[in-house]
């Protein structure tokens, strides 16, 4: 994400998979969920829980 | 058959569902109109404005309460107070689109019984022209309502509206083609066109504020990828003062 202040009176924010507030398949891939340890989806645990 | 007759009269009492929101596809440049970042004293009476105006409540991916519309979503952060509305200042309006703008602000103007008056805290106001209405949100952001009798959704996201001094209009525009690849619209002038929304550019006569801590702080940009950022007009390289600041870190994410 980046803010640009446009010098005019405005800041035009950019950002990447915005589509992802609609739909969560639109999110980018580095946009990953974690569970409540902390893995990433298909992420095996390091150790055993 | 009987059952078949049944079904069929069930599906035929069941409403048709509004139209899913969405953003616009990406232009050549990989940007597309994004979202309206609000701010609000109360921002919960900010988001049931909102969602009375037609929007709907979108995936939490932020601390922001994400209202979706079709091209564009409102953010509404963190309650804080504002320093003015939105009229006056460099963005004055935004713009949506209805197929019916009477039964809109009929809705819209919340309901009216004889035990309670309940509205949504939007204030209705004319437009000076037929088919054109104002509605202002609780925290100050200015909406213009468009009617549009061939609109299939219930409301669409249509423009941003700049208020900017006359010696630099051209400026203006020139730098949100060149940066964001928005393009002139044929028979509209002062008007560039986005995926998602159109940029509208009026003259001001009086000089406009900031938009920065007003109710509607900024307005963000979807882009597909990383690398359109790249592509992006380097400051160094690129003319005008409104190339000069790039930064990265938001001062309240």
């Amino acid at each position: 994400m980046i803010r640009l202040l446009d010098g005019f009176g405005t800041i035009v924010e950019i950002t990447k998979a915005q589509g992802g507030y609609f739909d969560t398949t639109l999110l980018d891939a580095a946009y990953y969920q974690v569970d409540e340890g902390g893995r990433k989806q298909g992420e095996t645990p390091t150790r055993p829980r | 058959m009987r059952k078949l007759i049944c079904r069929l009269s069930l599906a035929a009492l069941v409403p048709a569902g509004p139209l899913l929101a969405q953003l616009a596809p990406v232009n050549e440049v990989g940007l597309s109109m994004g979202h309206l970042h609000l701010a609000a004293p109360d921002r919960e009476k900010e988001a049931k404005a909102w969602l009375a105006l037609g929007g709907q409540l979108e995936n939490n991916l932020s601390g922001n309460i994400p209202i979706g519309f079709p091209g564009v979503v409102v953010l509404i952060g963190q309650s804080r107070p504002v320093s003015a509305g939105s009229a006056g200042s460099l963005i004055d309006h935004v713009a949506f689109r209805v197929p019916d703008l009477d039964a809109a602000l009929a809705r819209w103007k919340g309901v009216d019984t004889w035990w309670k008056a309940g509205s949504w805290g939007l204030k209705i106001e004319p437009g000076t022209k037929p088919g054109q209405a104002f509605v202002t949100t609780p925290a100050g952001t200015k909406c213009e309502i468009l009617e549009d009798k061939a609109l299939k959704a219930p409301i669409v996201f249509d423009h941003v509206h700049y208020y900017v001094d006359e010696s630099r209009l051209r400026e203006m525009e020139d730098y949100y083609t060149k940066m964001f690849g928005a393009k002139p619209v044929k028979g509209e002038p002062d008007t560039l066109s986005m995926p998602g929304a159109k940029l509208v550019f009026t003259k001001s006569s009086t000089p406009t504020a900031e938009t920065t801590g007003r109710s509607l702080d900024h307005i963000g940009l979807n882009m597909l990828n990383a690398d359109v950022l790249k592509a992006l007009p380097q400051p160094s390289k690129a003319k005008g003062p409104s190339c000069s600041g790039l930064m990265r870190v938001p001062p309240w994410g």
